[in-house]
């Protein structure tokens, strides 16, 4: 049986720089990749400072689409990630400028928000370790926990919920919530990865 | 519910984060969290990995999202990107022009790409920029500026609207500029700083920011530091500090065999505790009723002066730190605040009087007149001598400040309470205050009177944003020190106020604040329409009106406007405390179901309603299983839902579940909120590990009444209760004495016989005030408020509470103390003693204090907490190997009473109820823990 060389299974994956000239030039579907390869990151380098998933969400598609319009126009950083990161620190920033002329907004803005920007390195390296590790836990999970966890995390469903939909009592949901959650945070914490 | 253990919590700890357990575990593991911090920090790790699925599952709808917004940007710029590259190209050549012919080419905009390298710094990210000057200056754009750590130079960069730099190492700042626009024509730059210390000047002045602020400047006004986040301005600066104690003492079993109490016979002899010995025997420990006395270092000095072992009391510490901290108030009110707020006024006076106003209008000329008289009767109290500006109708000002000090039926608050009655000016300071803090110009209010208060208060905005003093400080500047400072110490403001007028009257009249625009009728509605969508505040707003109501339209939003809404120059304070009593009375909660409880009000129609909250509310809410107990005990919690009214049960859980969203950075955004905040130790249980007194119930009941006396003493704000001198006798103040070094052997040299001693072991509780006495330090002096002495004052009472904490660890690890701490213990009353005035003309700070809290308009009759006498508190405590000690120290005393409103009860009246017999009744709990005691509902 032939056997398949690594460049021939996989095709080189193209560097940060190469897509950002390819976006320069107009290529949609490079500015695709590079959002495929940098959302996880920027969402949990702004969730490390707002704490609030909605809000992460909404400032994740900002950041990218200021990404996207700056290389629209022609105007390539000298290095993505750190560039990226710059964006979505400032778009933190802008948030809570938002209201300048009131003294002291409405919307508290959270207590880390200035905290200081450490370099998009280790900030990206931070979070690979951090999300690679809950991605192995994921992928470690049988079917049905996986399951369980969309029905909770992505479409929202309560406990309650669930265990109508499902057929189960609730406190077999639950239970079975708890343990994944106790497997995956101790996955994490086994990679070093700070959670806090 | 019975109170869950660490492991139980943690067991639930993931399904308590993602808002899955039912309602009882939930409660009763979020007042587990505030209490434990290690627990905390599991419970913080789970909400991030909650979040982070979140964020995981959600991650393809996003993407998706994404795309197609993606696509929708793409259509919308294919025309201009194939303009764009050939722009490109013409601001190559025109950067060339740059170089060639020179600067003065001035507006040939050239855009830079990626990072760069300018004199002193990079930009390592740049956007939608232009620059000019041979590329020198930013004319437009953001950028971040990273300093070059090689350069010589500081960094620098150049705008239209100032220079933005700095010399520090590791400086890294955003900066954005925005060219002038139509509608204000000067460029702006504002600058976030990220990291080091920047500065920003232009040819009107120079400001510095540090870390999270952001200064900002145009081309015609001097830079200014934005305080947006003074909210959580000053929480940055509270650092949590971990315990690394494990418990570990062998608690001796319960009751006690008093003969293995090693000096038992002698020392029960001593404190005469014959009345005291089952409590003893059953709880480990017993409150002995003190004799009278308020003072609690002569307390530890009778004691040691008769070789009983001295317990320093959580109590104590409380009591002792609480001072020292007020007295940095107090200095700052009389060194900086006073001055202050009298030239800040007398500028004030002076802009008013200048201010052009639409000639013949009476409306306008009598706002004016309101509005001098609101000023000059401040400054009046405040300065009785100082002369008034002509345009100021002087017996009008007069007549009101005699009655203030009358305190005349309305003035009643203007009585001065704690450290305000320790000289003339204070006194004066508190009149002053309390005018501005209360007195409003309403919104709302009959015709043509509201008209002329709004104008008022129009005027009076403008004059602050414009203002200036004779030294060149702007009025603005000066009323947010005072206004900081205020928060600083117990909170943001709870009413409308200069900020949102002034917002108000720029969007209607412009940046240059015109306030003639308010002649027009219409223009005058939109004026209020646009304050009233300001919202009352509520926990989480940052305490201070902000998010605009949308889609309602003027008339409704102004007729929903509570009737006391309006302007006050320095309003009152929002506090949590109140905010949640105000929950748990009606109308937020429905019909009584009992008679006769301490919180039942009949209302008019005979309607049995909670008219009354109580201390406990506020301790349950805390986090205390054991005031939750006492109010169903007392039947408190009797009332049922009614219509839009909660049941208490359902008003409290609500309650709690809005304080369980509140973080440690929210939690100390203050010194108020900080305060409450350490409290909760003193609320939780202590189980395996601790000495045997605190396992039990009744020392949980002590403890939470420990928390109910330092909350009461918290609850007279910035007024602590040193009343050394009766109102209107003291002319000078003494200084409370810095707590003495005690590294400094000197300081412990004894007069007293050398006893054996014991820190009553509650770790997280000094942990907490120790994490707050750095905030104190480092936001004072951020403010720059602190000249050296007081400097000192919080440094000496971090390193007295680190000491503590220290000997704390090793008592609850049963290990040995070493002779340092022994003599530091020791010496304690020598210490207290020297903080406390002696040899200096000072009598002790008293412990009696007493504070209306609520008042209700059925019963009419004021709810007061309040303080009495000090208490004794004996201990039996345990000693490595085993050995147990009986040791005594001072307790406070907690009462909660109910007088008819009208009669404001003074400390020198309620001093009097107390040497009364029958003094005033304890709480019924009390007998659980004081010898002796029958105790009142």
């Amino acid at each position: 049986m032939k056997t398949a060389m690594p460049s021939e299974q996989l095709p080189r994956q193209q560097t940060d720089a190469e897509l950002v000239l390819l976006c320069v030039r107009g290529d949609q579907q490079a500015f695709h990749e590079l959002t495929t390869r940098y959302y996880r990151p920027v969402c949990g380098f702004l969730f490390k400072r707002l704490q609030q998933c909605d809000l992460v969400e909404d400032l994740a598609q900002e950041t990218f689409l200021e990404a996207f319009r700056a290389l629209r126009d022609g105007r390539p950083p000298s290095q993505f990630s750190s560039w990226l990161f710059g964006i979505a620190h400032n778009r933190c920033g802008k948030l809570f400028r938002r209201k300048r002329l009131a003294l002291f907004p409405a919307t508290e803005p959270p207590d880390k928000a200035t905290v200081s920007f450490v370099s998009a390195q280790e900030e990206l390296e931070e979070q690979q370790k951090l999300l690679g590790a809950l991605e192995d836990g994921l992928a470690s999970l049988p079917e049905e926990t996986r399951k369980l966890l969309h029905l909770k995390h992505q479409q929202g469903k309560t406990c309650e919920q669930i265990a109508a939909e499902l057929g189960q009592p609730v406190g077999t949901i639950k239970s079975q919530l708890s343990r994944t959650y106790k497997l995956l945070r101790s996955r994490m914490g086994r990679c070093g990865g700070d959670l806090t | 519910m019975t109170p869950l253990t660490c492991p139980e919590v943690l067991d639930q700890i993931e399904l308590h984060a993602s808002d899955e357990c039912d309602e009882p575990v939930h409660s009763a593991i979020t007042q587990h969290l505030a209490a434990c911090s290690s627990c905390a920090a599991a419970h913080q790790e789970a909400q991030q990995l909650v979040g982070l699925l979140t964020l995981r599952f959600r991650e393809e709808a996003g993407l998706k999202r994404l795309q197609a917004k993606v696509e929708a940007e793409a259509r919308r710029g294919r025309g201009a990107a194939r303009i764009l590259p050939l722009l490109h190209r013409w601001a190559a050549v025109a950067a060339m022009l740059l170089v060639t012919v020179g600067p003065f080419l001035a507006l040939l905009l050239v855009s830079r790409e990626g990072s760069r390298d300018l004199p002193g710094f990079t930009v390592a990210w740049q956007n939608q920029t232009q620059w000019r000057n041979n590329g020198k200056e930013l004319a437009s754009g953001q950028i971040l500026a990273q300093r070059s750590t090689s350069a010589p130079l500081p960094a620098e960069v150049k705008t239209p609207a100032g220079v933005v730099s700095s010399a520090d190492k590791e400086a890294e700042f955003f900066v954005e500029v925005q060219p002038g626009s139509a509608e204000s024509k000067a460029p702006q730059v504002s600058v976030t700083v990220v990291r080091g210390k920047v500065k920003l000047t232009n040819a009107k002045g120079t400001i510095f920011g540090l870390p999270g602020e952001t200064l900002w400047a145009d081309a015609g006004q001097a830079p200014e530091r934005q305080v947006e986040d003074l909210s959580r301005r000053f929480a940055r600066h509270y650092q949590p500090i971990p315990i690394q104690v494990k418990p570990q003492v062998d608690a001796s079993p319960l009751p006690l065999d008093l003969d293995k109490v090693a000096n038992y016979k002698e020392v029960a002899k001593k404190l005469k505790l014959a009345a005291g010995t089952t409590l003893l025997k059953t709880n480990g420990f017993v409150v002995l009723p003190g004799n009278g006395k308020e003072d609690l270092v002569a307390s530890y000095r009778t004691l040691a002066s008769a070789g009983v072992p001295l317990v320093l009391t959580a109590d104590t510490l409380l009591f002792f730190y609480q001072e020292q901290l007020d007295e940095t108030l107090r200095e700052i009110e009389e060194r900086i605040l006073f001055r202050d707020l009298g030239d800040l006024l007398r500028a004030l006076l002076v802009e008013l009087e200048q201010t052009k106003i639409p000639t013949g209008n009476k409306d306008f000329q009598e706002a004016r007149k309101l509005a001098l008289t609101y000023l000059a009767v401040g400054l009046k109290a405040l300065e009785p001598k100082t002369p008034l500006p002509g345009s100021v109708d002087v017996a009008a000002v007069n007549d009101l400040v005699t009655r203030m000090k009358k305190y005349e039926a309305d003035f009643v608050d203007y009585r001065p309470q704690g450290h305000y009655t320790r000289s003339k000016k204070l006194e004066q300071y508190f009149r002053a205050m309390t005018w501005f803090s209360e007195k409003p110009f309403l919104l709302q209010g009959k015709l043509p009177e509201a008209r002329r208060q709004t104008l008022a208060a129009a005027l009076i905005t403008r004059a602050l944003a414009q203002g200036k003093l004779p030294d060149q400080r702007k009025a603005r500047a000066v009323w947010e020190r005072l206004y900081t400072v205020i928060s600083f110490y117990v909170g943001l403001g709870d009413d409308l106020g200069f900020q949102q007028y002034q917002a108000a009257l720029k969007s209607l009249g412009g940046p240059a604040l015109d306030v003639s625009v308010l002649a027009n009728e219409e223009k005058l509605l939109a004026f209020k329409a646009e304050l009233a969508q300001y919202q009352p505040p509520t926990l989480f707003s940052g305490v201070e009106p902000g998010e605009p109501v949308a889609g309602v339209g003027p008339q409704p939003l102004l007729h929903s406007l509570d009737s006391s809404r309006g302007f006050r120059l320095l309003g009152k304070r929002f506090v949590p405390d109140a905010y949640a009593l105000g929950k748990l009375v009606y109308p937020a909660v429905g019909s009584a179901t009992r008679k006769g409880m301490f919180t039942y009000v009949q209302t008019d129609s005979d309607r049995g309603i909670r008219g009354m909250p109580r201390g406990l509310d506020l301790m349950s809410l805390l986090g205390s299983q054991q005031a939750r107990a006492l109010l169903a005990q007392g039947n408190d919690d009797a009332y049922r839902a009614s219509g839009k009214a909660l049941s208490y049960d359902a008003a409290l859980a609500g309650l709690r579940k809005e304080f369980s969203r509140i973080d440690t950075a929210g939690w100390n955004r203050n010194v108020y909120w900080s305060w409450l905040y350490s409290l909760k130790p003193l609320l939780a249980d202590y189980g395996s590990g601790y000495p045997a007194f605190m396992t039990t119930a009744a020392y949980r009941t002590r403890t939470l009444d420990a928390a109910l006396a330092s909350w009461a003493k918290l609850r007279r704000g910035a007024v602590l209760y040193v009343s050394r001198s009766p109102p209107g006798q003291a002319e000078a103040v003494k200084t409370l004495p810095i707590f003495p070094d005690f590294r400094d052997k000197a300081a412990l040299e004894l007069k007293l016989p050398r006893v054996e001693a014991y820190v009553e072991p509650l770790p997280e509780l000094y942990a907490r005030l120790l994490a707050q006495a750095r905030m104190a330090r480092q936001g004072l002096d951020e403010l720059k408020l602190l000249d050296k002495p007081a400097q000192k004052r919080l440094v000496r009472i971090e390193q007295f509470l680190e000491k503590i904490l220290a000997i704390v660890a090793k008592e609850l690890d049963n290990q040995a103390l070493s002779e340092d701490d022994r003599s530091f213990l020791t010496g304690f009353a020598a210490l207290a003693e020297q903080s406390g005035g002696v040899g200096e003309g000072l009598e002790h700070p008293g412990t009696v204090a007493v504070v209306a809290v609520h008042q209700n308009p059925y019963s009419k009759q004021v709810l007061y907490e309040a303080i009495g006498q000090v208490d004794l508190g004996v201990f039996v405590f345990p000693q490595p190997g085993g050995r147990l000690l009986l040791g005594a120290g001072p307790v406070l005393s907690y009462y909660e009473l109910k007088r008819p409103a009208g009669q404001r009860l003074t400390e020198e009246q309620w001093r009097k109820l107390l040497s009364d017999t029958p003094g005033p009744a304890r709480p019924a709990w009390v007998k659980s823990y004081l010898a002796g005691q029958t105790g009142s509902p």
